[in-house]
């Protein structure tokens, strides 16, 4: 049985989850705990991103830390990382979600992402131009898509999507890059200034 | 916009998006500050990503979030134990029964695997017809025209012996265009006809009293000519005139019946 002391300040590292995931599997609730608070936002952000509705995306995120918990005692530290093995099954959650819902609504859905309290950034610019980018973004494919938010809108690093995503950095800023590019030639002119 | 500056602009995204700055010094840093529309364009990025960097995806409450996810785990069915299919006595038993019984039916018969040929009849076999005497069909005496339309069925195999010489397999041609005796033929008559290959004798009187009671009468007649031709007798041909009488031809019908009263001494 591992222990694991849930107040440790420095759990940032792989080596960690990879105690933690240990843990966890031999029952260890603290410790997926604490893998829950360590990647509840990634989860939550990426399936916000994919999906686009904040309801969807939560229980998204939920179902796949169920299924995760559920497949623990398959799940082997030593051969693989806990983030990789998690976040696969957060995307085949999502991609389950777009399925389901282009069987029930084959209709486009709008992307919420909008804060309530928007940061003193989005103050300066006018509300109907964030909510044109907003509109803009959701139209993206998904593959510069969800790039964009989780570095722009989520503050996660091209490391971090890197990971989550199971691809190379190089691929992430490309896609960026992309998506960037594609969000110029929609505006055109001065852009948004 | 030359060839330059589209050098420039795509570089500009990659930058962008990469979070790196050019240097100073180089080229295309130069370059952007020289020209307006690369400068234009560099600041639009900068405002896209400024744009995108000012919006910010709402979290869901960590307390919140938790406790559904607990609430869903709680929820989820105790993993039942299920004992392999092997641990299961019946099953087994269904397996091993099974792999039994497809051992079984895989195994060879005995027995089975060579087939013996089948066995000509030791002597041949009267159809019908007058008694008397059974006259052999030997190559030499063969009629040009045999009253077979097709070969005996399952010849038997021929094992040759030393200072024996080859037998020639029989052609049997077509007595008349029609005529197809293998279809209604006795299975007493088939065994006769394949033993025939294998030097037994079948009788042309037999072949006349068959074709006589097929209702063949012209045929008929022509087998009890032959066979009165091997072994003159009154009976043989008695029924040569008899056929040859049904088949319309008075005039050998009436020298049958002649040639039988001179034998009788009538």
């Amino acid at each position: 049985m591992h222990t694991i002391a849930v107040t440790r300040p420095h759990w940032q590292t792989e080596s960690d989850d990879r105690a933690l995931a240990a843990a966890a599997r031999d029952g260890d609730r603290s410790a997926y705990a604490v893998l829950m608070a360590r990647y509840r936002g990634m989860a939550f952000a990426y399936s916000l991103a994919a999906l686009g509705n904040r309801e969807e995306a939560e229980d998204a995120a939920q179902d796949a830390f169920v299924q995760a918990y559920a497949a623990m005692p398959r799940f082997d530290p030593d051969r693989a990382e806990w983030a990789a093995w998690f976040m696969r099954i957060v995307r085949n959650r999502c991609r389950d979600g777009l399925r389901r819902r282009s069987v029930r609504r084959p209709a486009e859905m709008p992307l919420e992402i909008m804060d309530e309290a928007p940061g003193p950034e989005a103050v300066a610019m006018a509300d109907s131009r964030r909510r044109v980018l907003m509109q803009a973004v959701a139209a993206l494919p998904e593959a510069q898509r969800v790039p964009l938010l989780l570095h722009y809108a989520a503050g996660k690093t091209r490391g971090e999507i890197a990971r989550a995503l199971g691809v190379p950095e190089s691929t992430i800023i490309g896609r960026l890059a992309g998506g960037l590019k594609t969000l110029r030639r929609r505006f055109g002119g001065e852009g948004l200034i | 916009m030359n060839l330059v500056c589209i050098c420039v602009r795509s570089r500009l995204a990659a930058l962008a998006a990469s979070g790196t700055e050019m240097e100073p010094t180089s080229w295309a840093a130069r370059h952007v500050a020289a020209c307006p529309d690369c400068s234009r364009e560099r600041r639009a990025l900068a405002s896209l990503a400024g744009g995108l960097a000012s919006t910010r995806l709402p979290e869901p409450d960590e307390q919140e979030f938790a406790a559904a996810v607990w609430r869903k785990i709680d929820a989820l069915p105790a993993p039942v134990h299920r004992a392999a299919w092997w641990q299961s006595p019946g099953l087994l038993a269904a397996a091993a029964g099974a792999c039994a019984l497809a051992l079984w039916m895989a195994r060879e018969p005995a027995g089975v695997g060579v087939i013996a040929p089948p066995r000509a009849p030791a002597s041949t076999t009267r159809v019908g017809g007058p008694a008397g005497p059974v006259a052999s069909i030997s190559p030499a005496s063969r009629p040009k025209a045999d009253l077979l339309t097709t070969p005996p069925a399952a010849p038997a195999p021929r094992v040759r012996k030393p200072g024996v010489a080859k037998e020639r397999t029989p052609v049997i041609p077509k007595l008349r265009p029609g005529l197809n005796p293998a279809a209604a033929r006795p299975r007493r008559m088939l065994a006769s006809a394949g033993s025939a290959t294998t030097g037994s004798t079948v009788a042309w009187s037999d072949w006349g009293s068959y074709y006589e009671q097929k209702g063949d009468y012209r045929s008929a007649a022509y087998a009890y000519g032959m066979a009165h031709s091997e072994k003159r007798d009154p009976t043989t041909a008695f029924a040569y005139g008899r056929a040859s009488e049904a088949s319309g031809d008075l005039a050998s019908a009436m020298d049958r019946y002649a040639a039988v009263l001179e034998q009788d001494g009538g």
